[in-house]
């Protein structure tokens, strides 16, 4: 009671109440030292994201921010020490770097190597990303089952390396900036007293989810399975399809203050290796904090940022990595995320999936003129509803013209607003819909069309015409496989909406022909956005018609792989009548 | 990207301008049909059926005011000009929406008019961005605006859907001609083919007056075949000399027009039976090829020849006599070739002396025979086709008999 | 870009192509018509014959130079400064047919499609979309012009199908129409007057030599010429070729025309979009030609700069005629007095010096 008399007189007397904030950022120091070493342009950012630099759209490179330091990347001088030959002095090293005591996860465990004589060694992990099992196995052997190794009095690390360590995969290393990346990713590095190298065994073991359907990408026929976050176990995905030992996976890594490690796959003997060449010389040439999923990657990547069409091929699904990487193009697998880039890719590329494969030809061709077909409905419908009913009503039949008239009669709001209320309400039941918690996660479906839809045309506040007009394009934009082309498409739609109500057909064929320009403009990897059609290569028999498989035999021809030919003339032995043999060619 | 800022520059251009020409639904009156009547001094009377949407559309929600039934699908208005497209300017002054005669699929107009000569009218048709080369051409015996005004049909929404069905369905009549303005159009100024078009009356007597004559079925002119009170008739057309109406033609003389010019689809003839008094055979007619014309232009007088290849089917005989059989259908089929031969005779002989124009067309196939377009102009064929002498072939072969083979007479 | 993109036989022949139609689009056909009659298709095929002539003529200018071009060979054969005359005529040219094309396909699409609008908004936008087009690059425009013309040509095709109930075979006699005199003299001049070989001879460095110029452009000559003469055989049969004359714009006269029962008819729109596209293509690439000619002349490194100032030319040029009318009588009188200067006669003595001085001087680089 006190208390609030108290601030009851406080208010009336237009006293300041305590400060109640708390803790604000402020401005310090560190804003005041840029580094300028790397000059991508004259901003530079708080934080990342995906921000741009307004330099030339060639450099890709992002200036980078450290507290305190003057351009070295770790802190402090230590890191490119070596490993010394005192265990308490690596100790040390490693607490340092660490902060240890105050950082928890990191562990240090002191053992004596069970040799005869025993040595001192301590190991170092990071709990949660070792795996304990195969921590007690290593232990277990180092402590208790080395009886052998006694005749040097100082036991080397070389030995202990190849009779003693049942790791699967051991190095030695004598840098410490080596030895902290492998312990950041899981791998536990063990000192041994006396040793100037350090043994890195790899014990990775933390917490993923199994592999499941994929989520994003579904069909009916084919494989079910889809990456998951773990990069080893992605690249495992991919080999148990394609188990060639052309199969390249060379490693990168971006990111510099958190390091992420990058896949590149791609089979040796029919990737063209200038584009391999290109793409690993776009990926090391990053220049970032860290990266933590693909689309990051695609974005630094990528030809043209400020087109709309996406330029890599980002899929979920190892089966389309496998087709891919057939045919001569590269994968692109980030450790941490459950995509994959292909490149290079083109329009006709995204809007393909397996199941065309999958099926026989006569069903993958109908599926693809569907796909075609809604395709163009997705992006122009809504665009020549408004330029006919605005602008060229002749062409309506009358009949249908006066229903459409007569339904709009009572509608307050122009047709263009009219269309653009319900195409916005639609994106936002897409959107919606993706986070409503899903109990009532299938009701929002019904919510959203009947009574959003119905009820407004009920109220006259909508023609019916229009519900169905943009329903339709809803339905058609999901057809489109690829999920960023689908954004494009949907992106592409309002420039037609606005040009289609400004200027009738003509608009419409001035808002297609930039489109056209812009998109066959475009290159993705050194390959033309829209081939095979223009500019005219050898398409493989399968842009949109699918010819029957045993007509696609030849690699199409726009990536230039090394080697054209898929198949023989016939691929099917048995057709010759023979019967034997079977066919020769690339099993795929 | 440099082009993106260009596009840029471009949009926000475009953009700024604003934006013309859009028209909303419901901004418009659409005009479904036009009606042209002799007016006053030089000017004439434009009617315009214009269609009343919200009616036809029957929404059943927000029923202000009456029921569906109470409005009229449709609304006429009446405005006088020197041309019909400045009578459809002034007649914007009256409405509250703009009319527009995108969609007006007929244009009906009176015989007093089409005899004074419609080309001051057709030129600013033609001209007008917003009429339909493909709308129908109509002319109405007695005035448009009553025709139109009284023209309600029952069955149809909209009297354009009404007119284009009635004109799909000369197709199985034939008695009459269907034409479409740019051809009637081109036909007005091409020296090779007088103009025709579709009579359209209201039938005011009902089914009192002349029944059919046997030899003729559709013998009437339109609005004269007794029927229900009230109902549009679509029946004979009119023929023009240049643009200027010189004459009508009955149902049954625009079948003959029809068959010799090979536009006959289906047709029906009712015929007094030649071997029993006071009975008649009914046939329907069918075209199996497109008539043979050949024009020979050497010589003192022009020569046409016509040979017409007709089939018919028969349909009924009323005497129970077997046509089915061999000998008597020759009977029939030389009766009915006489009968027909007869009709095109005085057809052809009617155009050359009572309208001297050239409503078959012959004339087309007389310009191959001519080598530039100056030596045909020499040749005046308006004036050579009224001398012509013109010899007309029938070829009939009855070819079905419907679902009876053999006829067996009733015994009394 | 300077001409340095090459691009297959396909699609040159397409752009090409896709260019020589736009005339189609616009009064043309009726100027053939009103001069030939009837036989206004023997015409076009006369046109047709004296094309190939003309690819023939340029074939062997550019056959000796491999890798130049018409402005790089005019310079190089008549000197400095005959061969900047020479080649200004070309480019000044070259705008003329630009503006004056911009000028008529407004008017078209201000007659037939968008009647509310100002004209000068539509030339702008056009001349616009053609900097852009012009800047982006060759390439990329015949990429577009290979992508979009399935559906353009067969746009056309259908069309001109379409209207099968209403063609009057008989009405393409008297078979030779006015007189042979108009017919191939007077009117195998007018259509065979095309400014497309001029234009491909400038951007010749994009083909793969004089041997695929040749075939290129002689393909382009046959497909143009070949619309040309089904559009106006189906325009003769169809419209008679008496009233024939009096549509403005037969193109679009004969899409209104199309009635394949109640549903299908007054289509004429969906062909504005196929104009557009032929009329855009067509104007960007004479934009692009003269900007090349012009840095050719000169010898600049690259063309782009001289854009925004040759679209300001050809958009003043094309607000100067009066009305309709008189731009349709300047377009004429364009073709038919004009057009034979560069494309023939300036060639012709190009053609006589080069090989003059290829015998004369000892030498010449040829």
């Amino acid at each position: 009671m006190k208390n609030l008399l108290k601030q009851v007189m406080r208010i009336l007397t237009y006293q300041d109440t305590t400060f109640r904030e708390g803790f604000i950022l402020k401005e310090n120091d560190f804003d005041n030292k840029k580094t300028g070493a790397s000059g991508a342009g004259p901003k530079s950012q708080e934080e990342d994201g995906g921000k741009k630099s307004a330099g030339p759209s060639r450099r890709r490179a992002r200036t980078l921010r450290r507290p305190g330091s003057e351009g070295s990347m770790e802190s402090g001088g230590a890191d490119t020490a070596k490993v010394s030959t005192i265990l308490d002095r690596n100790r040390e090293t490693i607490e340092s770097i660490y902060g240890l005591p105050v950082n928890k996860d990191i562990i240090i465990r002191d053992y004596t190597i069970g040799t005869e004589p025993p040595v001192k060694s301590f190991l170092v992990y990071i709990d949660g990303m070792s795996s304990r099992t195969d921590l007690n196995f290593l232990m277990q052997n180092l402590m208790l089952e080395a009886r052998e190794i006694s005749r040097d009095p100082i036991a080397s690390a070389p030995s202990i390396l190849y009779r003693l360590l049942p790791g699967s995969q051991a190095i030695m290393l004598d840098s410490f900036d080596k030895i902290v990346d492998a312990v950041n990713y899981g791998d536990t590095a063990i000192f041994v007293q006396g040793s100037p190298q350090a043994l890195v065994v790899e014990t990775k073991g933390w917490e993923h989810r199994p592999v499941e359907k994929p989520r994003s990408e579904q069909a009916i026929s084919g494989p079910q399975e889809s990456f998951i976050e773990n990069l080893r176990a992605n690249t495992a995905l991919v080999r148990k399809i394609i188990r060639s030992e052309k199969l390249y996976t060379e490693m990168l890594s971006v990111g510099k203050r958190y390091r992420s490690d990058v896949a590149v796959m791609y089979m040796s003997d029919l990737a063209n290796p200038d584009l391999v060449k290109e793409v690993k010389r776009r990926i090391s040439s990053i220049n970032v904090d860290y990266i933590t999923d693909t689309g990051m990657l695609e974005q630094y990547i990528e030809d043209s940022p400020m087109n709309l069409n996406p330029q890599t091929h980002y899929t979920e699904r190892p089966d389309r990595v496998a087709a891919f990487l057939a045919e001569g193009k590269v994968a692109i697998i980030l450790s941490g995320s459950p995509y994959a880039l292909v490149v290079p890719t083109t329009m006709y590329a995204q809007l393909h999936t397996g199941e065309e494969t999958y099926l026989r030809w006569q069903y993958g061709t109908f599926l693809r003129y569907t796909r075609t077909f809604s395709f163009y409905l997705a992006l122009l419908l809504p665009g020549l509803y408004l330029a006919a009913v605005l602008f060229h009503q002749e062409m309506i039949p009358t009949d249908l013209l006066l229903a459409i008239a007569g339904n709009r009669e009572r509608v307050p709001f122009p047709t263009v607003v009219e269309m653009l209320m319900m195409e916005f309400s639609f994106e936002l039941v897409r959107e919606a819909g993706l986070r409503i918690p899903s109990p009532i996660g299938s009701t929002i479906g019904i919510v959203g069309a009947l009574i959003l839809g119905q009820a407004a045309v009920q109220a006259n506040l909508f023609s019916p015409v229009i519900v169905i007009v943009v329903a339709v394009t809803g339905l058609a934009s999901f057809s489109i496989p690829n999920y960023s082309l689908a954004f494009a498409v949907r992106t592409y739609r309002f420039f037609y909406i606005i040009m289609g109500s400004m200027l009738g057909f003509y608009g419409i064929t001035i808002a297609l022909f930039i489109q056209i320009m812009l998109t066959t403009n475009l290159k993705s990897f050194g390959v033309p956005y829209l081939s095979p059609i223009a500019p005219r290569t050898y398409a493989g028999g399968d842009v949109v018609t699918r010819l029957p498989i045993h007509m696609q035999i030849r690699r199409p021809d726009y990536i230039n792989p090394q080697d054209n030919v898929r198949a023989p003339e016939e691929p099917r032995g048995w057709v010759k009548g023979n019967g034997g043999g079977g066919g020769d060619g690339r099993q795929e | 990207m440099k082009a993106a800022k260009l596009l840029i520059v471009l949009f926000i251009m475009l953009l700024l301008q604003g934006c013309w020409g859009s028209r909303e639904t419901d901004e418009i009156a659409y005009v479904l049909a036009l009606g042209l009547d002799k007016g006053p001094d030089r000017n004439i009377i434009a009617t315009f059926v214009i269609a009343n949407p919200k009616v036809i559309a029957g929404q059943a929600g927000g029923g202000g005011g009456g029921t569906g039934k109470d409005e009229e699908p449709i609304i006429t208005a009446s405005a006088i000009a020197p041309l019909p497209i400045a009578a459809f300017h002034l007649m914007n002054v009256e409405r509250s929406r703009q009319l527009s005669l995108l969609h007006t699929n007929v244009f009906i107009i009176s015989e007093e008019l089409a005899r004074e000569g419609l080309g001051i009218y057709l030129n600013s048709l033609n001209r007008f961005r917003e009429t339909r080369g493909t709308a129908f051409v109509y002319i109405c015996r007695g005035r448009a605006i009553d025709f139109m005004n009284r023209n309600r049909p029952e069955m149809e929404v909209t009297p354009s859907k009404q007119y284009e069905l009635i004109s799909r369905a000369a197709r199985i009549h034939s008695l009459t001609r269907v034409v479409q303005f740019q051809k009637f159009y081109t036909a007005t100024k091409s020296r090779d083919i007088a103009p025709v078009a579709s009579l359209v009356a209201l039938n005011e007597k009902g089914l009192t007056g002349e029944p059919s004559r046997p030899g003729t079925l559709g013998d009437y002119l339109a609005g004269d075949m007794p029927s229900t009170k009230g109902e549009s008739q679509l029946m004979g057309v009119a023929v023009f000399k240049m643009d200027k109406m010189v004459g009508t033609l009955t149902g049954d003389e625009t079948k003959y027009l029809n068959m010799l010019t090979g536009e006959m689809q289906f047709s029906f003839l009712v015929i007094p039976d030649p071997l029993k008094e006071n009975t008649v055979v009914g046939v329907s007619l069918k075209q199996a090829m497109k008539p043979s014309i050949k024009v020979s232009t050497d010589g003192e007088h022009l020569h046409i020849s016509v040979e017409l290849f007709i089939e018919p089917e028969l349909v009924g005989v009323s005497s129970g006599t077997n046509y089915e059989s061999n000998i008597q259908m020759n009977i029939i089929e030389s009766e009915l070739a006489r009968i027909i031969g007869e009709g095109c005779r005085q057809l052809v002989d009617r155009s050359q002396e009572e309208f001297r124009s050239d409503i078959f067309g012959f004339g087309r196939y007389a310009r191959k025979n001519f080598l530039t377009v100056q030596q045909w102009r020499d040749y005046n064929w308006g004036d050579k086709y009224s001398r012509a002498e013109v010899d007309i072939k029938v070829n009939l072969k009855i070819r079905r008999t419907g679902l009876m083979l053999k006829t067996v007479p009733v015994v009394r | 870009m300077d001409g340095k993109s090459k691009f297959g036989l396909a699609e040159a022949v397409v752009l090409l192509t896709v260019s020589n139609m736009a005339r189609i689009f616009i009064s043309f056909p009726r100027t053939l018509v009103e001069m030939s009659g009837p036989a206004a298709w023997i015409s076009s095929l006369t046109g047709m014959g004296l094309s190939i002539l003309q690819v023939y003529l340029f074939y062997m200018i550019l056959k000796p130079n491999p890798g130049q071009n018409i402005v790089d060979i005019a310079n190089k054969s008549l000197g400095n400064i005959a061969g900047t005359i020479f080649n200004t005529i070309f480019a000044f040219f070259f705008l003329a047919v630009a503006a004056l094309f911009t000028r008529t396909f407004s008017e078209a699409l201000i007659i037939s499609a968008l009647p509310a609008t100002p004209i000068s908004f539509l030339m702008s936008g056009f001349i616009m979309l053609a900097v852009l087009g012009s800047y982006i690059g060759l390439e990329a425009m015949a990429r577009s012009a290979r992508l979009t013309y399935p559906f353009v040509l067969s746009g056309i095709v259908l069309l001109l199908l379409g209207l099968s109930p209403l063609w009057d075979l008989q009405q393409v006699f008297p078979i030779l129409g006015n007189g042979p005199v108009n017919v191939f003299i007077a009117g195998g001049f007018i259509s065979g007057a095309v400014t497309e070989i001029l234009l491909a001879a400038v951007i010749v460095k994009s083909f793969h030599g004089p041997e695929m110029f040749f075939k290129i452009t002689s393909r382009a000559m046959l497909m143009g010429f070949f619309y040309l003469t089904m559009l106006l055989l189906v325009m003769v049969t169809t419209l008679s070729w008496n009233t024939g004359q009096e549509d403005t714009l037969p193109f679009y006269t004969l899409a209104r025309l199309v009635y394949l029962g109640r549903f299908f008819q007054r289509v004429e729109s969906i062909f504005i979009i196929i104009w557009g596209f032929i009329g855009i293509i067509k104007v960007t690439l004479t934009l692009y030609a003269s900007a090349i000619t012009l840095a050719g002349t000169f010898r600049l490194q690259d063309h782009r700069p001289l854009l925004w100032p040759l679209a300001l030319i050809i958009f003043t040029g094309s607000i100067l005629p009066h009305d309709m009318p008189a731009a349709v009588r300047l377009e004429a009188l364009l073709i038919r007095e004009v057009t034979w200067l560069p494309t023939v006669a300036m060639p012709v003595v190009i053609l006589l010096v080069s090989r003059l001085r290829k015998r004369g001087g000892p030498n010449e680089s040829g």
